[in-house]
């Protein structure tokens, strides 16, 4: 398992545009592995992504949409990915000109590889 | 913490743990002095309550300390607990003046990586406040404890009605 | 102007699913008019102007989407616009006249009337509309403006501009010329804020687009096209929501936060800030692209602030 973890999250990183990739532990929101650049905190990203995700999810459930399998929040500076699998979540931060489909699409893998 | 300083300490706290209570999202919080007084809580009802929690942290985190101290760690970053509805965080902020010990409870709407978030800084936002960056001269000691818990009490919960 | 080859269809195409700023928007622009799918071409240049406020070319197709809609006002807006970019265009001269021709004032139509045939004197439609205005002179009753604009095709061109022209210096941006002309028509829009998206879930792009205050209200929109849930109960629950997104995106030091894009079970959904605090929010197909649900946002955000614009 702690393979599958590692890999997924060094292909992630190598994506073009990515700043850090993580498996974050959805309930607890800290990070299970990380890559991250130098300057972007591993700890701060998995809590605030995991919260954000736990939170839409939780909305769009209530709201009768189903689950979510993803969630992309974008800003002016960057983006950040989020894919669930089960309990735990891809989270991959992105600079505002990533290959944006790329990253979705290896992140979309790496939960399916998770899960 | 001498009593006279008390009702300043306890002014200058309430903005920064109410910005930790409203991010963070956690039900309650106690935050005590080393040597247990009352500096700040939010969510308890009851006085008792706030003595218990206070007390057990209190202890808590001496274990904590010696269990550390034992297993050649200089010292821990926090304790958690997780249960089945409710989570409990304990922690330690040094500050020039002394060690304060914060204690949160929080649910689903919260998660450890985010009250470690907030918490850190807290802790930053406490340690820059003037009324923690000089000793006060003598640390009260054991003796204290129980005059010091009682008198944070009457000022964090003025209006219980249980003691 | 003839249909392009549908090689060249696919490669603008391309070119703007590629870069969103990518000028081949205009001709793409100007074959959907052709093909009659004027709504396409409408919002294709509306987004391509978001990117190049200045282009005179699309600005004037803009003019022209609008007239052929009806909406006589929005077209003379943007023939000003062009006019004032490029004073002496001919097709906003042109088209200027036929406005005034139209709204029966005929001393301003026979001004610009006058203007295009001097710069032009072959071209029939403005022979025409100049013989109209002889006729009303003569006290005959004289036919409005004529609707087939086809002749004016043949004064549109296919080429990529290289770059959209300049703006004159010390020239004001179109987005401030708007409120200078004065309108003799009041500027149509929306009487039912529950139609707001109607032509965005007709044309299939979305199921349902919501504007919601910053109280989680719903102040425009519906999601009757989206089964299982009701506008006021998605407006409130999402709320929060945005708030987390909000602060996620601060703290991380990654700015404002521009949107939310959700892939659910049984929809997409995307969430965007509007001005003042408002909320846009549009649900799109399960299956549909991302990107294309990203492009269908940006225009409804258009279409969102047009009508908070005139109404809210």
């Amino acid at each position: 398992m702690s393979d599958i973890l590692s890999q997924s999250v060094d292909r992630l990183s190598r994506v073009s545009g990515v700043l850090g990739a993580m498996v974050v532990e959805a309930d607890a929101g800290v990070p299970v592995v990380a890559e991250m650049t130098a300057g972007v905190d591993s700890g701060p990203v998995a809590a605030l992504a995991s919260s954000l995700f736990r939170r839409t999810a939780n909305a769009a459930t209530t709201a009768g949409f189903g689950a979510v399998r993803t969630m992309q929040l974008e800003a002016d500076h960057g983006h950040v990915i989020v894919a669930g699998a089960g309990e735990l979540l891809v989270v991959v931060v992105a600079e505002r000109n990533a290959q944006l489909g790329l990253v979705r699409l290896e992140a979309s893998r790496a939960a399916e590889a998770l899960a | 913490m001498r009593h006279d300083d008390l009702p300043r300490v306890m002014e200058a706290l309430k903005p920064p743990i109410a910005t930790f209570v409203r991010e963070s999202r956690v039900r309650i919080v106690l935050l005590i002095s080393g040597s247990g007084q009352v500096l700040a809580q939010h969510g308890f009802t009851r006085s008792y309550e706030v003595m218990n929690v206070a007390s057990l942290a209190a202890a808590a985190h001496a274990s904590a300390g010696a269990l550390a101290e034992m297993s050649g760690v200089p010292r821990w970053k926090h304790l958690h607990h997780a249960g089945q509805e409710r989570q409990l965080f304990l922690a330690p902020i040094r500050t020039p003046v002394g060690e304060l010990i914060l204690v949160a409870i929080f649910d689903k709407e919260s998660s450890l990586g985010i009250v470690q978030l907030f918490f850190e800084q807290l802790g930053n936002t406490i340690r820059l406040l003037p009324e923690f960056q000089q000793r006060d001269g003598a640390l009260p000691t054991a003796a204290t404890f129980e005059r010091d818990l009682e008198a944070g009490l009457n000022r964090v919960l003025p209006e219980a009605g249980e003691a | 102007m003839k249909v392009p080859p549908p090689s060249d269809l696919q490669r603008w195409s391309e070119e703007v699913a590629r870069d969103p700023k990518s000028p081949a928007f205009l001709p793409l622009a100007r074959a959907y008019r052709k093909q009659g799918r004027r709504d396409a071409a409408l919002r294709l240049c509306l987004r391509g102007l978001q990117h190049h406020p200045t282009h005179v070319e699309a600005h004037g197709l803009l003019a022209l989407l609008y007239f052929e809609s009806g909406q006589r006002a929005r077209a003379y807006d943007e023939w000003s616009i062009v006019l004032r970019l490029d004073p002496e265009n001919f097709e906003a001269i042109r088209g200027m006249g036929f406005y005034h021709l139209e709204q029966n004032d005929d001393a301003a139509a026979r001004t610009h009337l006058e203007r295009a045939a001097a710069m032009k004197p072959n071209d029939v439609t403005v022979r025409e509309a100049l013989k109209i205005l002889d006729e009303r002179k003569a006290e005959t009753s004289a036919p409005l403006a004529p609707d087939n604009l086809a002749a004016w095709d043949d004064y549109i061109g296919t080429a990529v501009p290289a770059a959209p022209a300049a703006r004159p210096p010390n020239t004001p941006p179109p987005s401030a010329l708007r409120a200078v002309p004065t309108r003799p028509a009041p500027r149509p829009g929306v009487a039912d804020p529950r139609r707001v998206f109607d032509d965005f879930i007709r044309a299939g792009q979305i199921l349902g687009g919501l504007i919601l205050d910053q109280q989680g209200l719903v102040l425009a929109g519906s999601l009757a096209g989206v089964a299982g849930t009701t506008a006021e109960t998605v407006g409130a629950i999402l709320n929060g929501a945005i708030e987390e997104a909000a602060r996620t995106a601060s703290l991380l030091s990654l700015g404002h936060w521009c949107g939310i894009l959700l892939d659910a079970d049984s929809v997409q959904l995307h969430l965007s800030p509007l001005d003042d605090g408002n909320i846009l929010l549009i649900a799109a197909r399960r299956d549909a692209p991302a990107g294309w649900v990203l492009r269908s946002a940006q225009q409804a955000g258009v279409a969102a602030r047009q009508f908070l614009e005139a109404y809210a």
